[in-house]
């Protein structure tokens, strides 16, 4: 079955993205982003892209889904760059299943 | 190393000889599978963190130019352009199971490919053609953005997965084993020390039969 | 039309236009080290009345719409002839029609995309829109609303409400213009047109446009006769600039032609097309009489808002100075 994607972060960082027919949820504090994070996940989003500033206001939220298949939580950048956030996660999950980082 | 602690019979040992066995067998196939998992893993990991660099260039780039491209005019103007959008990019998501971690398969399904139309929701006159071209290279990039979105959630349940089984497999390798192992050398000592102290017995017996 | 009745409106204008934001200003502003720094610039200026104290960065957008709606209020105020404004104003109408319709169309709540800038009262828009055949309008843009709601019906087609919606805007300016009954007027209204054909078609081009696309976003109110800019549209880049070599946009087709041909983009054609318009509107500087100037100066403005908005956007998004500089429009004075 087909579904929508969504995108949370700011919103000069994610509008370029409602023209290709995401689901835009603009947000600007903390409260905003697990709301619409959680929203969307309940909504059965299958994918939903967060900008790396949104995703560092909300760590818990975010790992609340790391181990479940559905949805796939991807920190993207926001328009001011990468945190390195992203990065940062896949070092995690290295170290996770190594032991010790081989990148 | 502590031992189980049970009666040294004879049945015992027969019934944690049967354990170890089963024991060492599940070390050998959890081995097997942390090895195969690892492997996979490290391979498709490289390809992660290689596409997460590409990706967060690209989108980086376009939302840079979207927004200076989006300054020229007023918010308002950008907004009311892509509100309601033409373009519709979906995802279909299957599971397939890599070595008994269900990992998600993700198809894409885009309305502008199979109306065989362009993507932008908006007319000419308020918009710029550079408005079409940051839109354009952040739509070209979504196959890009999909696939970190496959491969990063893939990873992240392997290592999960990865990192239960090495658990399990210690568990059984440094715990479970050697405890079996040592619990039946134990019985076994126990045994012939019965055996040995019955021999004795018996020919002090003998003896005084005698 | 009578360009005596515009000398009072032009003496007056003549002190405005030295308020304007000079390029020693812009270059403080490009060289200010944040977005908070620039404003603090732009309240030494006539901006000053519409930022408040402490006002943040981030409420640019609030700030720049204040002070062109202020601006729009004084011309609408200044003109002996309000049709002279509408040229200008005449766009936010067409703006508010195309949120309004798509807040109808959508279900969306799009409030937040109306601006404070109302030749027409949204209202009365509201209510056109709501009726789904322009009720309470007159003429063209009555026209306008039927239209798109009546082709949306049977085509669903999303961009068909801009593109209709425009076509009506550029009849109903080239409309106003010809009822101005001023020559200087006019020209600026066809230049303004085929501008916005030219870069059309190049877009369209670019984009694989059919003829019968093109045919429905191309304007017939320029002075390029719209069937000659459909037969261009099957000719190469080099040819489309080789028939425009005589004519007044040769320098803009020609740039725009080389950048497609280096970059396979037309990024910098957006900048020339302003700065074209605003080198052609400049000659109407030391007019004593007639209406140009007050055009010239509400482009002039809309130029200056451009161009603070694109430093701001880009002093908070911390992007370099060059990256905003190449950017910058061509200023009036």
């Amino acid at each position: 079955m087909y579904k929508k994607i969504g995108i949370v972060g700011d919103k000069d960082s994610i509008l370029p993205f409602m023209a290709l027919g995401l689901e835009v949820v603009a947000v600007t504090n903390e409260m905003e982003a697990r709301i619409g994070i959680d929203r969307l996940a309940k909504e059965a989003y299958p994918v939903i892209f967060v900008t790396e500033p949104v995703a560092q206001m909300v760590p818990e939220t975010i790992k609340r889904y790391d181990n479940v298949a559905i949805p796939g939580i991807i920190l993207i950048p926001s328009n001011q760059g990468t945190l390195g956030i992203g990065k940062e996660r896949i070092r995690e999950n290295v170290e996770k299943a190594v032991g010790q980082n081989i990148l | 190393m502590v031992r189980l602690n049970v009666n040294p019979t004879r049945m015992e040992m027969t019934r944690l000889k049967k354990r170890l066995t089963t024991a060492t067998r599940g070390h050998k196939l959890l081995k097997d599978k942390q090895d195969e998992l690892m492997r996979r893993f490290i391979l498709l990991i490289r390809q992660n963190d290689a596409l997460r660099d590409e990706v967060e260039k690209e989108l980086h780039a376009g939302m840079s130019d979207f927004m200076m491209a989006s300054a020229i005019v007023s918010q308002e103007f950008i907004e009311e352009a892509i509100v309601f959008p033409k373009e519709e990019i979906e995802v279909s998501v299957a599971e397939k199971n890599i070595m008994s971690v269900n990992v998600p398969i993700m198809n894409m399904r885009r309305k502008s490919e199979q109306a065989e139309e362009s993507i932008f929701p908006y007319g000419f006159v308020t918009t710029t053609s550079e408005m079409d071209s940051s839109i354009q290279k952040i739509s070209d990039s979504m196959p890009n953005l999909l696939k970190l979105a496959e491969i990063e959630k893939t990873c992240q349940l392997m290592a999960d997965e990865i990192e239960k089984t090495r658990r399990r497999v210690n568990a059984l390798e440094y715990m479970t084993i050697p405890q079996l192992q040592e619990t039946i050398k134990f019985i076994a000592m126990k045994l012939e020390e019965n055996e040995r102290s019955t021999i004795t017995r018996m020919m002090k017996v003998k003896d005084i039969v005698k | 039309m009578d360009q005596l009745q515009f000398n009072q409106m032009n003496a007056r204008l003549s002190v405005y236009e030295t308020k304007l934001l000079q390029g020693a200003k812009f270059e403080q502003m490009l060289s200010a080290t944040d977005a908070a720094a620039v404003i603090r610039l732009l309240a030494e200026t006539e901006y000053g009345d519409v930022i408040e104290v402490g006002a943040s960065p981030y409420e640019y957008e609030r700030i720049l719409e204040k002070e062109l709606s202020r601006v729009y209020k004084m011309a609408y105020d200044l003109s002996p002839v309000k049709g002279m404004v509408d040229i200008f104003a005449l766009n936010y109408d067409y703006h508010h029609l195309k949120v309004l319709t798509k807040e109808k169309l959508s279900g969306k709540d799009l409030n937040h995309l109306l601006l404070p800038i109302t030749r027409t009262p949204i209202e009365q828009l509201r209510q056109a829109v709501f009726s789904m055949e322009g009720t309470g309008l007159d003429g063209t843009m009555a026209e306008s609303v039927a239209a798109v709601f009546s082709y949306f019906e049977e085509y669903e087609d999303v961009q068909s409400i801009d593109v209709i919606y425009d076509r009506y805007y550029l009849r109903e300016l080239r409309e106003l213009a010809d009822t101005m009954n001023d020559a200087g007027a006019s020209h600026i209204v066809e230049t303004m047109i085929d501008t916005i054909n030219l870069s059309t078609l190049l877009r369209c081009m670019a984009q694989k446009k059919s003829i019968g696309f093109l045919n429905a976003v191309l304007s017939s109110y320029g002075g390029i006769e719209k069937q000659e800019l459909i037969r261009l549209s099957a000719l190469s880049y080099e040819d489309i600039a080789r028939h425009f070599e005589a004519s007044d946009y040769a320098e803009l087709i020609s740039e725009a032609v080389k950048e497609i041909g280096e970059t396979g983009k037309m990024t910098h054609y957006d900048l020339l097309k302003d700065n074209f318009f605003m080198s052609y509107l400049k000659k109407a500087k030391f007019d004593v009489f007639g209406p140009r100037t007050l055009l010239a100066y509400l482009y002039a403005k809309e130029t200056e808002i451009k161009n603070i908005r694109m430093i701001l956007v880009g002093k908070i998004n911390h992007l370099p100075e060059p990256f905003i500089r190449e950017r910058m429009r061509e200023s009036y004075v």
